[in-house]
């Protein structure tokens, strides 16, 4: 016999293979097993609590049938008291995201499609890449204060809808530029190749094939980048104003606008007892939106993965 | 402990994934100090067969089998018998080499010390006499604590056959261990496993009817899920009783 | 002829060097191209521009931070000692910002130290031993979890956590706090961090090859030896990645620590002190500051440090995922 024989002898006299079924490793196994079950549930259990608490008080006011309730919630001003809707800030919010889309989403789906179609690699787009990387983890608060210091101060555009919409805009640019990044990384190099040796021109190889190749990936980051700015406070305290009405003008005191995650945050610091429940309504209804488009960017990209596997 | 005669006997073994079946009503048994080959074309249950032998198989969730399998005269499915003890009985080299990211000393290590060895001198001649079996020892003695997967890909599945030596399984299972490197390391892997039969039975997984030849002893022909042939090698291939074998022999599928 | 056209696109790519000539050349061009050759070139110049122009804002930003926070730092009632300095009071001119820079660490570190762990271990129990029906479902809750905006996870914690930190924590340890509390940030933090910890563990986890773990069964280990010895080390550098990540998450996280943390100018001594984040004395007062230079500039200046700290952070998750390749091949 060979010393590791000898050795392995000792470690296991036992000729055969059966052992007994509650060792140490198998009662430590199952206890691991368990252990981290119970964590998994620990993990997502605020989920719920959180759902069950802004439903509490705000499943009323989104479903009830009482005065600024209902479909009065979201179709009636706050009015004298603040007792009515929320209508100012649900057209605030949907207003504000639509300019920063129609700005920011563009800028950053094209540029994208720039960056990576036609530079070669090389410093200045991996300058590119790891600035909007930091950038698309820097604080929304300091994207606020720079919205307040370029767009408010220096451009003298002052608090409102634009400003207020460029913000977020500004928001969505790191995040949708890497993420449309990343889908176009994912086409095949062989189809370009396969466009473009049947003599279609570069520009017509990127529009009609790349990009539409990437286009479920290049959407889900774009609603999640929507998602993600919809329920951005921070950005626009300083950029957007508040207002009890919509916006009427572009400049000045009639574009200050308001935004529901800014209305939850007034109502809640809010002395006045009745304005919980308002604020829990709104939270309820922005949660709902925002949950709304992630499930939908989540279906996308599940159906990507799916045909990509 | 029970009488057997060989290490390992497979008794009208059926398997399914989900609704599909897969191995079809399969009895054989591989003799002791010897390679036995399984051959077949590619989706006929080599490797499900392979796995089935050290229920590698049990984590698939739909995977369902009937008949039986004996480890020792043993059935490896019965009742109170410990997966984890069977599969330190049975030991297993892999299609693509995969050391895992650790240094080669760890690689070698990490077997023993799960199933309790913890002596540091023990652990040192462990790695000694696997490497050395392995046919690695000389090359890598020196670095012994450099990450494994710096290695070059016929050294890494030196490592593995090396790594599964390490707790000195009477049976290695080995599922195309050749299949993903280049021809120079693919022979010296072929010339360490014929090295290894003296002191193991060796049951090779294979598509390569060449290489079956030059390393088997006893070869099993498995087409669609069956067992067609079971015989010595030389016999099978020189004489195929089945048309199918032939075929299978002389290229036309596969 | 519209292969003239493919062949400068072709010449672009091999000569980096001239970038002015590279932006002229296709105009020179464009009178002799033909109608997809003249598409072709100004689709190049419709992407060119919003290249440029995100490339500037991302520019700007930075710039902006730069440009503001100048002016403290080059004051002689400020300068880099501000970050050391821990008294802040605007009305005597002093803007030592070391309480935030503690208070935002220890809210952190806090966070961290519940969400790790916990994450981890999800992320172990989500890509190895959860049964197939329940994955899908566990995962889109974390998902989700992670888009609630955290406004409403600061009304939450506000209106229920804080009471609960108040009246059943802190009575236990002997303490008489209010409830706004360091504790109460750094559990809503951990809370909001716990999506992105799972979320890219379990990727990392999920793309360690299958045969390292066969491998390790076949040696004879339990489910639970594998996952801990091998996958969790085979896949240290993506859950570093994603430590490092959500560190980023926390320390910039604005709207609902500001709610529950209790903005008192002090270092905490206990988990049940109030505190003061970076991110909170931003929003609180730029408000006001905006028309006192030194005041706003102090306030930017917090906004730089929060921006090299995720500089910082980046790069170390650069630094993660490079090891990830170097030594496993995988991420």
């Amino acid at each position: 016999m060979s010393t590791l024989e000898i050795l392995l002898q000792k470690i296991d006299p036992r000729p055969g293979f059966r052992e007994a079924r509650k060792s140490r490793r198998h009662f430590t196994d199952y206890v691991f097993k368990i252990l981290l079950g119970i964590v998994m549930v620990v993990i997502i259990s605020p989920f719920f609590l959180v759902l069950i608490e802004v439903a509490s008080a705000g499943f009323s006011q989104v479903f009830g049938f009482g005065q600024g309730q209902g479909i009065e919630f979201f179709t009636t001003f706050p009015g004298a008291g603040l007792l009515g809707g929320i209508r100012n800030a649900f057209v605030g919010t949907i207003e504000l995201i639509a300019i920063a889309s129609a700005v920011g989403i563009p800028l950053s789906v094209f540029g994208a499609v720039y960056i990576n179609e036609y530079t070669r690699p090389g410093i200045s787009r991996e300058v590119i890449e790891f600035t909007s990387d930091v950038l698309a983890g820097i604080p929304s608060i300091v994207f606020g204060a720079f919205g307040f210091a370029f767009l408010v101060d220096f451009l003298h555009l002052g608090m409102g809808l634009v400003s207020g919409s460029l913000t977020l805009a500004f928001m969505m640019i790191p995040t949708v530029l890497r993420t449309t990044q990343e889908a176009l990384r994912q086409v095949p190099m062989s189809l370009r190749e396969a466009s473009l040796a049947l003599g279609a021109t570069k520009w017509s190889t990127t529009w009609n094939v790349t990009l539409r190749a990437a286009f479920p990936g290049v959407i889900t980051g774009v609603l999640l980048a929507i998602g993600r700015v919809m329920g951005e406070t921070a950005p626009l305290i300083f950029t957007a104003g508040n207002s009890l009405s919509v916006p009427t003008e572009l400049t000045g005191p009639g574009s200050w606008v308001a935004s529901m995650p800014y209305t939850i945050w007034a109502y809640v610091s809010d002395p006045r007892a009745y304005l919980q429940d308002k604020a829990h309504g709104t939270a309820l209804a922005l949660m709902m939106m925002v949950l709304a488009i992630d499930l939908v960017a989540n279906l996308i990209s599940r159906k990507v993965t799916r045909r990509l596997v | 402990m029970p009488e057997f005669k060989h290490q390992i006997e497979v008794e009208g073994l059926s398997t399914w994934f989900g609704k599909k079946k897969i191995l079809k009503d399969i009895t054989c048994h591989f003799k002791d100090n010897t390679v036995t080959a399984i051959m077949g074309p590619s989706g006929c249950g080599k490797s499900t067969l392979l796995r089935t032998l050290n229920r590698l198989n049990d984590l698939v969730p739909s995977f369902k089998r009937m008949g039986n399998v004996r480890f020792r005269g043993e059935d490896i499915y019965g009742v109170g018998s410990s997966v984890y003890d069977l599969r330190k009985h049975i030991g297993m080299v892999f299609q693509k080499p995969n050391p895992f990211p650790m240094s080669i000393r760890e690689n070698i290590t990490y077997g023993p010390k799960l199933h309790g060895t913890n002596d540091e001198d023990d652990l040192e001649k462990i790695v000694e006499s696997s490497l050395r079996k392995a046919a690695l020892w000389d090359e890598v003695k020196d670095e012994l604590d450099h990450p494994a997967p710096n290695l070059s890909g016929g050294q890494q599945q030196r490592l593995c056959i090396a790594r599964a030596l390490s707790v000195n399984p009477p049976v290695i299972l080995a599922d195309e261990p050749v299949s993903a490197l280049d021809p120079i390391s693919a022979a010296k892997i072929e010339e360490l496993i014929v090295e290894l039969k003296k002191d193991y039975t060796i049951i090779l997984v294979t598509h390569n009817v060449q290489q079956a030849f030059r390393v088997s002893d006893q070869s099993a022909f498995l087409y669609l899920g069956e067992l067609v042939e079971f015989d010595e090698t030389k016999r099978i291939l020189e004489a195929p009783h089945d048309e199918r074998t032939e075929a299978f022999i002389t290229g036309r599928i596969g | 002829m519209s292969n003239k056209n493919e062949l400068i696109t072709a010449d672009d790519e091999t000569s980096d060097s001239d970038f002015i000539s590279r932006l002229k050349r296709p105009f020179i061009d464009f009178n002799n191209a033909d109608r997809s050759g003249r598409v072709d070139i100004l689709g190049r110049l419709g992407l060119f521009i919003p290249a440029v122009a995100s490339t500037l804002i991302i520019v700007l930003v930075l710039a902006f931070l730069w440009v503001e926070s100048a002016t403290i730092f080059g004051d002689p009632s400020g300068g880099i000692g501000i970050i050391i300095n821990p008294t802040w009071d605007p009305n005597r001119d002093m803007y030592g910002i070391a309480v935030f820079i503690v208070g935002s660490l220890m809210c952190t570190g806090l966070a961290i130290g519940i969400a790790v762990p916990l994450g981890i271990g999800g992320a172990i129990f989500l890509s190895e031993f959860c049964p197939m029906r329940l994955r899908q479902p566990i995962k889109m809750i974390v998902e989700m979890m992670a888009a609630i905006p955290s406004i409403v996870y600061g009304l939450w914690a506000f209106l229920v956590l804080v009471p609960v930190v108040k009246n059943n924590i802190a009575p236990i340890f002997g303490s008489d706090s209010n409830g706004l509390s360091l504790l109460a940030g750094g559990i809503i933090l951990a809370i909001m961090l716990l999506p992105t910890v799972v979320t890219i563990s379990n990727d990392a986890l999920q793309t360690v090859p299958r045969s390292l773990r066969e491998a390790s069964l076949a040696l004879g280990a339990t489910q639970s030896e594998t996952s801990r010895k091998i996958v969790l080390s085979a896949a240290l550098p993506g859950v570093g990645a994603a430590v490092v990540l959500s560190l980023g998450r926390a320390v910039g996280e604005t709207m609902a620590v500001l709610m529950v943390t209790g903005n008192s100018l002090q270092i905490p001594y206990s988990l049940f002190d109030p505190t003061y984040v970076m991110t909170s004395i931003i929003t609180n007062q730029l408000g006001y500051a905006f028309v006192f230079p030194l005041w706003r500039s102090a306030l930017f200046a917090v906004g730089l440090i929060l921006l090299i700290m995720s500089i910082c952070f980046t790069l170390t998750a650069k630094l993660f995922i490079k090891w990830g390749m170097k030594t496993r091949g995988y991420i």
